[in-house]
Parts: structure tokens; C-alpha cells; sequence
């Protein structure tokens, strides 16, 4: 496909395909392409390791469906954030605030690459360190409800764009998404079952992945809770909305002190 | 003379790090957060945890802590010296890079024990309960200050690969959880299949955690950990030399 052909594909198609290119060019996808499977299949392997150390095999049980989850987090939320990065370091972000598009749509249609790479973590913490640790049986259990998990993805997907819609430093974004992943790890039941702190409850209900884990347990339990499905898309839409926030606060800042570098 | 040449450079090199130490969030974010985190989750598991199960879950979070905070600060030190312009000086000075290289990642060690320290005895102080099964003060300073050597000799090797092979930037942290899985930190080996159990052995800082667990320094672990710093360090040396003389033959720094 030469690039002209790519000038005639609709927005939704060309943006996603310009991301993944970028991807591929200035963040190393080749060298992404080896080395993420290896992180994906270990950072599972410890969310379930560490549930075992600290509560047993059921522990282990437990924390297996929130490894899964979880390991999309680098992607899903930790690089998501980066999206606006390079036109941070170039100065480029006026030009996507005086484009067609709304800049909130234009920066979520360069997320897909990110999406993508989350879900193939998922399923290689499902299909790879699921069967060598947990069994072959609650793996394929586990795989049946992926698509329940993916809607943490989304979540945390919205997250990521919230973090990079808040205008800092390159180091705030990495200092922001390190911490929303260690608080997701604390507070949203992916190794341990929520509940047993209110100030930590209280704080997991407005994080990625909390109510996805909480219908895929019911789920497996064979208690489907899908009142947990729609509080997850609850969550991604509080974060989404948030993202829009701060874009919004970052125009007016831009309109009235004539600059874009508010980090 | 030599020998005070490297003690000034390493001097040198930690006072350099501590005004890079100012500029960074890593420490905030491995260094404090993330014990905290690991031991929170630990107490949280259990809720009358026994203090032998706990003093297992501080030292295996403080050396998760310790080796995350050296892979990213150590390990990309001479990196970003070099995306920053500052490689070359400090590699045409007449000291040498390793003692600075060395003073460096020794303080980069020391600050995450420091604030590894605050982290446990925060919980000690807040949590109900016995307090945990842990050696004595003066075993665990020895303790601490093994661990802080013996994690400075890995971040110089650490470094010197990063430097010296093209691609390692991009893949660093993929490692960590390499590590974090079967190095024997914190998810002790007998859970890990009997394949997979040989490569703690290679790691010093899970014989440090073992003596910490066994609250006492014995001898066997503390050879390993001598040993193994050793190998760290006299690796990264190597390195570090064929490094300098491939940018030398090819009038670069940028190897990667």
C-alpha cells in the first residue's frame, strides 16, 4: 500500500495504520515483537506465583485470572499514555488541537497497536503460563472468559489516555502510569480477593479491571454477575471522561497563555 | 596513586549521582511504592501472619525492590549519560569509568536500602501483631551493606551490557520479571517447577534474601554472594573495556 493510497482511507482506518507504523519505526516494534511475549508470559507467571506464596493454591487459583487481566497493563495502560509523547517532544500538539478531528478521537484512534498488543499478552498469560502453573483445565476455563476480561483492557485503555491527557512531563506520565499500575495491583483483586481494607475497597471501585475480575470470578463460579460488566464500562467511561477533561482545561490554557507546554 | 585515583573517581561518581537521583522518579516509584505494595499485599493475604512468613515477604520485596531500582537506574546510566552528551567527558578523564561507574550504582543501592528501611519499619510501626522475624540490627546492616556492594557490582554490569549491545536499551525490562520470577527474590524456588530452579543460584541478592529468612550470616550464601559480585564485576570490567575500544576503532560512542 503506498501512502497515497493510505490518504484515501477514512480517519478510523488511516489513523490506526499510521500508529502501528510509528510503532513499528520509533518505538523498536520489531525488538517489541520478540520481547513482549517474554515479558507478558513472565509478568503472569509472578501475579500467579505471588498469589501462591502469599495464600496457597487457592490463592494461586485467584490471582491466575487476575495474571491474565493484568498483564496487559504495559501496554494497555503503561504505553497507551506515551500516545501523545512525541508530539510533546516536537511541539506538534497544537496541530491536533486545531484539526477536524476532536483531539480525545484523534489520539484514541492511535491506541489500537496498544489494544492489540494487550489482548495477545492476555492470551499468552492464558495459553502459556496458565497451563505451566495452574493446569491445563482452569486455563482453558480462564480463556473462555477473555472476552469479559477485555473490557478491564478497555478500562485501563482509558486510563492510559487520562494519564497522557495530563499535560506533564514525559516523567510524570512514566511516574502516573507506574503508580496506577502498582495502586490497579493493590486495590483491584488481582492477586488477592477485594474487601478486606474499606479505604483500599473504596479506592477499587473506580479501577481498571476491578469489576472485570469481579464477573469473571462469578463467571467461573457459575454465578454470572453481569451487573459487573456494565460497572466496568462504568469505570472506562469515568476515565474517558476524565481524559477529555484535562484536554479540554489543556485548550483553554493553551487559548488564553499562548503555549502549549504546560508540563 | 592509582588507588586514589579510583576512590576519587567513585566519590566523584556518587556525588554525580545524587544530583541525577534528585531528577528521577524511580526511586519514589520502585524504591518505595513498590514495597510497599508487595509487603501490603503479603499482610493483607494473611491476616494472622506468622512473623517467619512475614519477615519472608519484607526481605523478598526489598530485594524485588533493590534489583528493579538497579536494573532502571544502574543499568541505563551510562546510556543516558551518553544520549546526553556526557559519556565522552567522562570517559577521556584520566579516572577510571569503572571506579565512577562503581561509585554511582553503589549509591544507587544505598538509597533504595535507605528507603526500603523507611518502607519496613513504616509497616513494623503501623502493623498489629508480632513483629516480624528478622536477623538483629547489626546482622542486618552487614546484611544491607552485602546486599548494597553486591547490587552496585551488578548495576556496573548491567550498564556495561546496555552500553555495549546493540537493542539491550529496548529489552531491559523485559528482564525484570525474568528476575522477579525465578530469581528466587521473593516467590521462593520450591514453587517453581524443578527445571526452573537453577537460575536463583546465579542471582547474589536471593542468597541475600536466604539469609535474611534464616536471620543469620552464614557461609555458604555469603560465598556465593562474594563470588558472585565478583563475576558481576569483573564481566561488566571486561566489557566495559572491549566496549571502549570498539568506540575507539570506530571514532562512535553510539555503539547502539
Amino acid at each position: 500500500m503506498t501512502s497515497s493510497d493510505r490518504g484515501d482511507l477514512p480517519f478510523p482506518l488511516r489513523i490506526p495504520l499510521l500508529a502501528t507504523r510509528d510503532l513499528v519505526i520509533n518505538r523498536s516494534g520489531w525488538v517489541a515483537a520478540w520481547s513482549m511475549p517474554i515479558r507478558a508470559i513472565f509478568q503472569a507467571a509472578f501475579v500467579i506465583l505471588a498469589g501462591t506464596f502469599y495464600a496457597g493454591n487457592a490463592g494461586r487459583d485467584y490471582a491466575f485470572v487476575g495474571a491474565v487481566a493484568f498483564a496487559a497493563s504495559p501496554w494497555a495502560l503503561g504505553a497507551v499514555s506515551d500516545a501523545m509523547l512525541e508530539d510533546r517532544n516536537q511541539g506538534t500538539i497544537y496541530r491536533l488541537r486545531l484539526g477536524r478531528l476532536p483531539m480525545l478521537a484523534l489520539v484514541a484512534l492511535r491506541t489500537p497497536p496498544y489494544l492489540a498488543q494487550g489482548l495477545i499478552a492476555m492470551v499468552l498469560g492464558a495459553l502459556v503460563a496458565g497451563p505451566i502453573l495452574v493446569g491445563g483445565n482452569l486455563a482453558q476455563d480462564v480463556v473462555q472468559v477473555l472476552p469479559i476480561l477485555a473490557t478491564g483492557l478497555l478500562s485501563m485503555l482509558c486510563m492510559g489516555l487520562a494519564i497522557g491527557s495530563t499535560g506533564g512531563s514525559p516523567r510524570t506520565d512514566i511516574l502516573l502510569s507506574n503508580l496506577a499500575q502498582y495502586l490497579i495491583l493493590l486495590a483491584a483483586g488481582v492477586i488477592l480477593p477485594p474487601g478486606r481494607l474499606p479505604l483500599l475497597d473504596a479506592i477499587g471501585q473506580v479501577l481498571p479491571l476491578r469489576h472485570a475480575l469481579a464477573a469473571a470470578h462469578s463467571w467461573l463460579a457459575g454465578r454470572p454477575d453481569w451487573s459487573q460488566l456494565g460497572l466496568e464500562l462504568l469505570v472506562a467511561a469515568v476515565w474517558l471522561a476524565a481524559a477529555e477533561g484535562c484536554l479540554t482545561v489543556q485548550a483553554l490554557l493553551a487559548r488564553r497563555y499562548g503555549l502549549d507546554d504546560l508540563s | 596513586m592509582r588507588a586514589g585515583d579510583a576512590l576519587w573517581a567513585g566519590w566523584r561518581g556518587v556525588v554525580l549521582q545524587v544530583h541525577e537521583a534528585r531528577r528521577s522518579s524511580n526511586l519514589l516509584v520502585h524504591g518505595i511504592v513498590q514495597p510497599l505494595v508487595v509487603i501490603s499485599l503479603g499482610l493483607y493475604a494473611r491476616g494472622n501472619a506468622d512473623p517467619a512468613y512475614v519477615g519472608q515477604v519484607i526481605a523478598g520485596a526489598t530485594a524485588l525492590s533493590l534489583w528493579t531500582v538497579v536494573l532502571w537506574n544502574s543499568g541505563t546510566l551510562l546510556l543516558r549519560d551518553r544520549m546526553a552528551g556526557a559519556l565522552a567527558t567522562i570517559m577521556v578523564r584520566p579516572y577510571p569509568l569503572v571506579a565512577v561507574l562503581l561509585g554511582r550504582t553503589l549509591l544507587v543501592a544505598l538509597t533504595t536500602i535507605v528507603s526500603n528501611i523507611l518502607v519496613v519499619l513504616l509497616i513494623v510501626n503501623v502493623r498489629s501483631g508480632p513483629p516480624p522475624a528478622l536477623p538483629g540490627s547489626v546482622t542486618m546492616l552487614a546484611l544491607a551493606a552485602l546486599a548494597a556492594g553486591s547490587a552496585a557490582c551488578l548495576g556496573v554490569l548491567l550498564s556495561a551490557v546496555v552500553v555495549a549491545s546493540r537493542g539491550a536499551a529496548m529489552v531491559i525490562d523485559t528482564f525484570i520479571y525474568v528476575i522477579f520470577v525465578l530469581g528466587g527474590l521473593l516467590i521462593p524456588v520450591n514453587l517453581l517447577p524443578a527445571w526452573a530452579r537453577w537460575p536463583a543460584e546465579l542471582v547474589s541478592l536471593h542468597h541475600v534474601a536466604v539469609m535474611v529468612v534464616d536471620r543469620r550470616i552464614e557461609i555458604t550464601p555469603l560465598l556465593a554472594v562474594l563470588a558472585l559480585s565478583a563475576a558481576y564485576l569483573g564481566a561488566g570490567m571486561v566489557l566495559m573495556g572491549a566496549a571502549m575500544r570498539r568506540a575507539r576503532r570506530e571514532g562512535t560512542l553510539d555503539l547502539v
